[in-house]
């Protein structure tokens, strides 16, 4: 089921979407006055195949959640995820997830760190995993490594390990949290660059969530915009813009600077709202 | 990450409690627990005689003694002789501590020279030093006072030392841009960010001072708690010594408990969760 | 150690500071190095040649040396040290096969967490001698009670910092766990337990020091043999150099056994040495 995931965008599978969210809703129970918090609410999004959807809102609208709940880590409240046809019942095989804090082990090495989900997937028989290993290592730069503990990286290269990590267990979609949230701002381009690139080369179907306007843009084949209170979809754009996206070519571009425009001023709206209701 | 103390091992905290309705749950089964274990020992006891009771006493009869207890003045006494020396050291200790703790903490000359010294006097089993301080001090009170005053003091100026090293140099910055400076700047921004570790401190140095009131009164005199204990035990009168050795269960957590909700009261801030271990 | 000493809140330094801030690792060293002598030599002149200090009381470094030779020679060290070095063993392998898998149970079962963690908490803030009578009256006046002290003093520390580290296991790594299909077994081999690990050796290293002081207070307090017995006698006897000369091996037990505590740990755990960056 996931061997056949290397392939171009808008194969055979372009008719049904790959993920199908249907009126999702997550709320918890607050234990300490006995009510609910609704963390989102009501959303409905569709992604296809070999799609890169970003994920745009201010902290705390509950886009984290959102991607929780298609990685399988929480349950839905009321609402379904689909993907493939298949109800998510929880975490599996076809859906890896790189986190905003890395989540490496820190007692694993670089190379054991890239095998950990081969092993928890019990794909370790054969020999040709540790090639998968070692290439997936080499495509993320980090080759020379593969002895070093994470406490010995920086962020950027921890992330590197992260992304590694997900891309060898080979999943259909690659659900990625805010990766490039804890990176300091000049490794961040470049890692911008460098997942557009690797993204584009293995055609894998991406959910990004980040709130850096910039980012959504120059990463996304479309925006979803996220509204706090309870978290729900604001709305949903289609970027238009060329691929490959060079950062200095397309910062001039009327489309990008229309988009940012556009972005800067639906979000600013909600981050005021969010910071009244705090 | 790792927090690494003034003990120089990671710190475990006892986890606050929450009230929560899904606590007191907790509360009843533990209560269930306990009084289950007691059920079960006074059955094994007194009622299938499994165990000698002069042995292991049951629980009613140690609870007997408990009461009897209390109501005696000659127990009272004790209690005052033992908690008058554990005050009267520990204030010195805290005193001395706080001091020689802010001092080092501050000068980086002094936490060179002396904190290596510190961190060794810290890890050494100093109740080895106990039959040398009767020694040389004799069998009263001075003795004991010396010798809870030697046990408090090292945890005391450790974790100060270790709060006034963490007070964050942007910190002291912040109150020098808005011109405070000297006593000033130590009274409002170091006193108060290295209280709760001085208070933490305290707290495992009331733990070890009563250690060396009860030790030094084991070795030597006739006063206090510990002598009591030790009396009993040594009369083999069970049902008195375990009687005695829950007085000293409810001193000791008192005594925590008192200084935790002191630290709460005065470094609401303060979070006991950033000192918890490692990674 | 070294970025303790390097860091603190006083920024304006100068002359000496600046001095020993600038010195290398193997500098420092001598300088401290450089430290202990002249205090051993102080020491020595005040008390030893000068008189200053009554010498039965305070013994100095010369004195404290010999008293060593003499116990020594006497067999007296090697015979109470052996005694010593049983108990302390064998209170510590008890409280490690105890406090390991109870430590793990409280980590991965709540109910036990809830039940054992209070009762834990209760007896491990009470200071161990207090239970120090009780031993004697039921284990006699041989090894027994000692054996008992030190056990009883080491196995909460380990205990109690076991259940902390399962309790705060990191959450994202437990959900990269998950999110590759870990099962619980699998959770608690690869995530659960090695995450434990620095808390574990955490634990062994307060409980070194938490059973070294529970040997020396049950062998101080009614013991005829061992470290403590062998202290109390020598003191009693008016005989303080060797009282000190005692103390010293038991000191040098104590660290040592650190040590070692801290060298498996980089053994066993290499990840937790202090970063390199």
């Amino acid at each position: 089921m996931t061997t056949t995931t290397i392939e171009p965008a808008g194969g055979e599978a372009s008719a049904a979407p790959l993920i199908s969210v249907r009126d999702l809703t997550v709320s918890y129970d607050v234990a300490r006055t006995g009510s609910k918090l609704i963390a989102i609410e009501g959303v409905d999004l569709d992604v296809r195949e070999g799609e890169f959807v970003t994920v745009l809102g201010p902290s705390g609208c509950g886009k984290t959640t959102f991607m929780n709940v298609i990685a399988g880590l929480v349950k839905p409240t009321a609402g379904q995820v689909l993907v493939a046809g298949e109800p998510v019942t929880g975490p599996g095989p076809d859906r890896a997830v790189v986190f905003q804090d890395y989540a490496l082990l820190p007692w694993r090495t670089v190379f054991d760190n890239v095998k950990f989900g081969l092993e928890m997937q019990k794909s370790l028989r054969g020999g040709g995993w540790r090639d998968r290993v070692q290439e997936a290592i080499e495509l993320v730069g980090l080759s020379g490594f593969e002895h070093s503990y994470p406490r010995e990286l920086s962020g950027g290269m921890q992330q590197r390990v992260g992304l590694a990590r997900a891309i060898v267990a080979q999943p259909r979609i690659l659900l990625m949290d805010e990766p490039l949230g804890a990176v300091d701002a000049l490794t961040r381009e470049v890692m911008r660059a460098e997942i557009e690139k690797l993204i584009a080369a293995t055609g894998k179907t991406v959910l990004f969530i980040t709130h850096s306007i910039e980012e959504a843009i120059l990463l996304g084949d479309r925006i979803v915009v996220f509204k706090s209170h309870p978290g729900a979809i604001k709305e949903v754009i289609e970027t238009g813009l060329d691929r490959p996206r060079s950062e200095r070519s397309i910062q001039s571009d009327p489309r990008f600077l229309e988009l940012r425009d556009h972005l800067w001023d639906a979000l600013q709206g909600e981050a005021a709202a969010a910071a009244v209701s705090k | 990450m790792s927090v690494t103390s003034a003990t120089g091992t990671n710190r475990i905290v006892r986890p606050r409690r929450v009230v929560r309705t899904g606590e007191a749950k907790w509360g009843l089964l533990l209560f269930a627990v306990v009084a289950g274990i007691v059920l079960v020992w006074e059955a094994a006891v007194s009622w299938f005689q499994l165990v000698p009771a002069a042995f292991l006493p049951p629980p009613s009869e140690i609870i007997v003694a408990f009461v009897r207890l209390l109501g005696e003045p000659e127990f009272w006494a004790a209690f005052a002789y033992s908690m008058t020396n554990v005050l009267i050291g520990l204030a010195m200790a805290i005193v001395v501590g706080v001091v020689v703790g802010l001092a080092v903490g501050w000068s980086p000359v002094l936490r060179f020279t002396v904190a290596p010294f510190l961190w060794l006097l810290y890890s050494t089993p100093k109740v080895a030093l106990a039959p040398l301080f009767i020694l040389v001090l004799g069998l009263g009170n001075e003795s004991k006072i010396a010798l809870v005053f030697l046990l408090a003091v090292f945890p005391i100026i450790l974790n100060t030392m270790e709060g006034a090293v963490t007070v964050s140099p942007s910190l002291v910055n912040a109150g020098r841009v808005f011109g405070v400076n000297g006593v000033y700047l130590g009274w409002k921004v170091i006193f108060p960010a290295t209280l709760p570790y001085s208070l933490s401190g305290i707290q495992r140095g009331a733990a070890l001072g009563f250690t060396g009131e009860v030790l030094g009164e084991f070795l030597g005199g006739t006063g206090g708690l510990g002598h009591l204990l030790e009396f009993a035990a040594y009369q083999f009168m069970m049902a008195e010594a375990i009687a005695m050795v829950i007085v000293m269960v409810i001193i000791a957590n008192l005594t925590l408990w008192l200084i935790s909700a002191l630290r709460r009261r005065l470094a609401p801030w303060y979070d006991d969760r950033k000192i918890v271990g490692a990674s | 150690m070294s970025t303790f000493l390097a860091s603190g809140p006083n920024l304006g330094r100068g002359g000496i500071a600046a001095w020993l801030a600038g010195l290398s690792g193997r500098g420092k060293a001598l300088v401290l190095a450089g430290e202990v002598v002249v205090m051993l030599v102080v020491w020595e002149l005040v008390v030893g040649v000068f008189g200053w200090i009554n010498p039965v009381f305070f013994p100095p470094p010369s004195a404290v040396a010999q008293g060593f030779v003499e116990l020594v020679q006497s067999g007296a060290l090697a015979a109470n040290l052996t005694v010593s070095i049983q108990a302390w063993l064998t209170g510590f392998a008890i409280a490690v096969v105890i406090g390991i898998p109870v430590g793990l149970l409280m980590g991965s079962v709540l109910p036990v967490d809830r039940i054992v963690g209070p009762i834990a908490w209760t007896i491990y803030a009470t200071p161990t001698i207090a239970y120090q009578p009780l031993a004697k009256a039921w284990f006699g006046f041989g090894i027994g009670p000692v054996i008992f002290l030190v056990t009883i003093s080491a196995l909460f520390p380990i205990l109690l910092n076991i259940a902390a580290g399962m309790r705060t296991t990191n959450q994202s790594i437990i959900n990269a766990g998950r999110v590759y299909g870990a099962n619980r077994l699998q959770l608690y081999r690869s995530v659960f337990l090695p995450s434990t690990v620095p808390f574990l050796f955490a634990g062994l290293r307060q409980a070194v020091v938490l059973a070294t002081i529970g040997m020396v207070v049950a062998e101080l307090a009614g013991s005829s043999s061992g470290m403590g017995a062998l202290i109390i006698r020598a003191a009693n006897t008016y005989q303080t150099d060797q009282a000190f000369a005692a103390i010293a091996v038991v000191v040098v037990w104590s660290v040592g056994m650190t040590q070692v505590v801290t060298l498996i740990e980089r053994w066993v755990a290499p990840w937790t040495r202090k970063g390199r960056r």
